[in-house]
Order: C-alpha cells, then structure tokens, then sequence
C-alpha cells in the first residue's frame, strides 16, 4: 500500500536533487493540462490577423507566430511584412522579427511616435497613427516622421475569433511559466494535488518514520522464546 | 480651488483622527481594509520614474542626436547572451554624441522587466537610472544610495563590474539584473561604431 507512494517521493525526490545538473530548472513544462493547472493558460480573447497566407494570433499580451510565442505589451493592431521580416504592432510596442521567427529588437516608447498607438498599416513603409496623427517609418524602422494622415486607408486587420475557434486556438498560448523543476517539487510534495496530495505525502512520510522505528525496536529487543524449555 | 480641496482634505483627516475611537468597529475595520487594498493595488502598479524618451533628452540636455543602431554579430551576440545569461536580441537601438552614449535595456528582475537607461562616457558609466519599474517588491533600486554605485563603473576583460555593487536586502532579483544590464550597456559602448 505505502510501497507505491514512497517510490514516487522517492523518485521525485532523486530527481529534484539533480535538477540543475538535467538542466531541468530552465525548462518549461508545455502541457496545456498543466498550464490550466497552475492558471497560466490565458482566459482572454483572441485577436488574429493575417500576413499573406500566415496568421498570427494575440492574446494577453503574449503573440503566437509560426508556432512560438512573443511577448507584446498593449492592444494588438496587427502585423506587416517589412524589408527587415515581420512587425507586429500593438498600442505599446513594435516587435521586429527576422524571417525566420526570429527576435531582431522590440521597440519601446523612446523609438516610436507619442504613445499609444492608435492604428498600423503599410503603404510605402509601416505607418502608424498616433494622437491623431500619421508617421511613417523608415525602410529599416529605425527613424520615422510625420506625413498627412488623408493619403492611407487603415483597414481593420485585427479581428476577435469567436469563442469556438479561440478554444482551438488558445493551446497555442501555453508559456514557460512552469519549470519542471517546480512541477516535480510541487509533485514531490504532493501540493500539485492540493490537500489530498499533502495528506497522502505527510501519511508516507510518517509510515517511513513508524517502519524505521519498529524495525530498531525489532532489532534492538531481544528475541522471545517459545514455550518454556530449551 | 485646488487649495482649497487640499484643506479639506487635511481637516477632515484631522476631525477623523480625533474621532477614530468614536467611529463603530466595523467602519473601523473597513477603512483599515481599503487602505490596505489601496496600498497593495499601488505597489503592482506599472512606476514610470522618467519615460525612456525624456531620460535620452535629459542625457543630451534636450538636444536629441540621430538614432543610432547596433547589429550585433554571432560572436558579439554570444558575449552579450553570456553577461545576461540569456538570449539577446541583435539590434539595439542607441543615442551618442561624441564619446557619450545612451542605451536603453531591459531586464526581468523577477517576473517584470525593469526599463533601465544608462549614459556612458569615454568608457565610464556616467549615469544609471531606472525608467520603468513594474515588479511588486525590490523598487528600492530607484534610490540614488544605490544608482549612484555605478557611476565611474567599468567593464573588465572579463566582462565584469571593476567595481562591486552592495546588494539590498529584499531587493536581490532586482540588483542583479541591473548589474547585468550595466556590464551590457557598457560592452556595448565597446563595440559602437
């Protein structure tokens, strides 16, 4: 009865001693199980928007992009093909990713016009709207000015999936909130099962205290003898 | 008007202080609660100290240089990742005027990043200042007791401080990613240009 539950503290607990050794404190737990387990899977909606025959999903703060996550502050706005790779833009920042999905700078307050952003498109260059006016940004998004706000139409490139695809969607926003070096810690000490975990944890604990101590009880006492005569 | 709100304010503090054992337990109690929860709401706040774009106008006493930007290569990318012990971005947006520079970093202290802006002169950090501070604990790295460590600060060959940081006590995350982002922005002024 206890030999199943004192393997598995005692398996857990091996393993949690050589985390950092199995590089386990650095990585993430991805399972969307796990995630609602801990509350990290986003409950917010969902915005998509579409870069030629890609779409890219926004949600919390956190965009998916070809199966990685990236994080980006404010209300999405959309995302725009540019000579550089990709720009994503949102009401606080502009992320700026090479082809291949990968990090070439997120641009913050002192690199774009008066925040927030209001609206984004491209037409000869990223142009964004911001406290009623347009700016354009150089080639390589590095500089930008002021151009009249009547020669763009900014159509709606964002749109909120409705909540039968948000839920296909949302697994995609699984983050690397959970070490495994915390999952196993919290498996070991049974808190990933809440109270019942603990209860069945202290009980092993305590059986492993009650055979130890029986055992130099048996061990220490000397043997009885049976009947009277030797 | 603005005057006169203040002094109604101050004398209804007043008239409650020396009434408090009058007002009921519950109102009491309530009261305690709401600045309790006020309070708490105030420290997970985002803090904006200086917007990033006031403290790069302030470097170069309003007059803004062109901005400038540095591509990391492989090698520069991985000495970089090596300070902050993670991966980073290859384009970093700077300011310079003559020997001065003025980089903007962020860093995750403990859950949030901390914005930071560091002006470096001729090699030295001449300034360090923290821009934006969203985590709940650690704020304390704000004050200038602990900025004003930094100044005069160079960097090694071995990509360290030349001069040690005292930690704060509760604050630790937080010192330490300032650190790191100090020894960057210094690595950084090394290879501008």
């Amino acid at each position: 009865m206890v030999v199943f539950p004192l393997l598995f503290v005692a398996v857990t607990g091996v393993l949690l001693n050589h985390t950092v050794a199995l590089g386990l404190d650095q990585k993430p737990v991805r399972s969307i199980w796990v995630a609602k387990h801990y509350g990290f899977l986003p409950k917010g909606p969902i915005y998509e928007s579409e870069l030629g025959a890609r779409k890219a999903y926004f949600c919390e703060d956190q965009l998916s992009w070809q199966g990685k996550l990236y994080s980006l502050q404010g209300t999405y706005l959309g995302g725009f093909q540019v000579p550089a790779g990709v720009a994503f833009v949102s009401s606080e920042q502009v992320l700026l990713l090479d082809s291949s999905g990968q990090e070439l700078e997120l641009m913050g307050e002192e690199a774009l016009p008066p925040l927030p952003l209001e609206k984004a498109t491209f037409e000869q260059g990223l142009v964004v709207v911001a406290a009623g006016k347009s700016y354009r940004f150089s080639e390589e998004l590095i500089d930008y000015e002021p151009v009249a706000k009547e020669a763009f139409s900014f159509l709606v490139t964002v749109q909120e999936l409705k909540a039968s695809e948000a839920s296909q969607i949302r697994p995609q926003f699984v983050g690397e909130m959970v070490s495994w070096n915390r999952f196993i810690l919290d498996l070991h000490s049974g808190a990933f099962f809440g109270l019942f975990g603990k209860l069945v944890a202290d009980f092993v604990v305590i059986m492993i205290v009650v055979l130890c101590i029986s055992g130099i009880v048996l061990w220490v006492r000397p043997p009885r003898r049976n009947g009277s005569g030797s | 008007m603005a005057l006169q709100k203040k002094i109604n304010l101050t004398s209804g503090l007043v008239t409650l202080s020396k009434n408090w054992q009058q007002v009921p337990s519950v109102v009491r109690w309530v009261l305690i609660a709401c600045v309790l929860l006020f309070g708490m709401g105030l420290s997970h706040a985002e803090d904006v100290y200086l917007k990033p774009s006031d403290f790069i106008k302030k470097a170069f006493r309003g007059s803004l240089p062109p901005t400038q930007v540095l591509t990391l290569d492989a090698s520069a990318q991985k000495r970089a990742e090596k300070i902050m012990r993670r991966a980073v971005r290859p384009r970093i947006r700077y300011w310079e005027k003559g020997s001065r520079s003025v980089w903007i970093l962020e860093e995750i202290g403990k859950t949030k990043p901390i914005t930071t802006g560091f002006i470096v002169d001729g090699g030295k950090l001449k300034e360090m200042r923290v821009l934006v501070y969203r985590e709940s604990h650690g704020w304390e790295i704000r004050k200038s007791f602990f900025t004003k460590q930094f100044v005069g600060n160079t960097l090694t060959p071995k990509d360290k401080l030349s001069r040690p940081v005292s930690n704060i006590a509760g604050a630790t995350l937080s010192v330490r990613a300032v650190s790191k982002m100090a020894r960057l922005a210094l690595y950084f002024d090394t290879i501008r240009s």
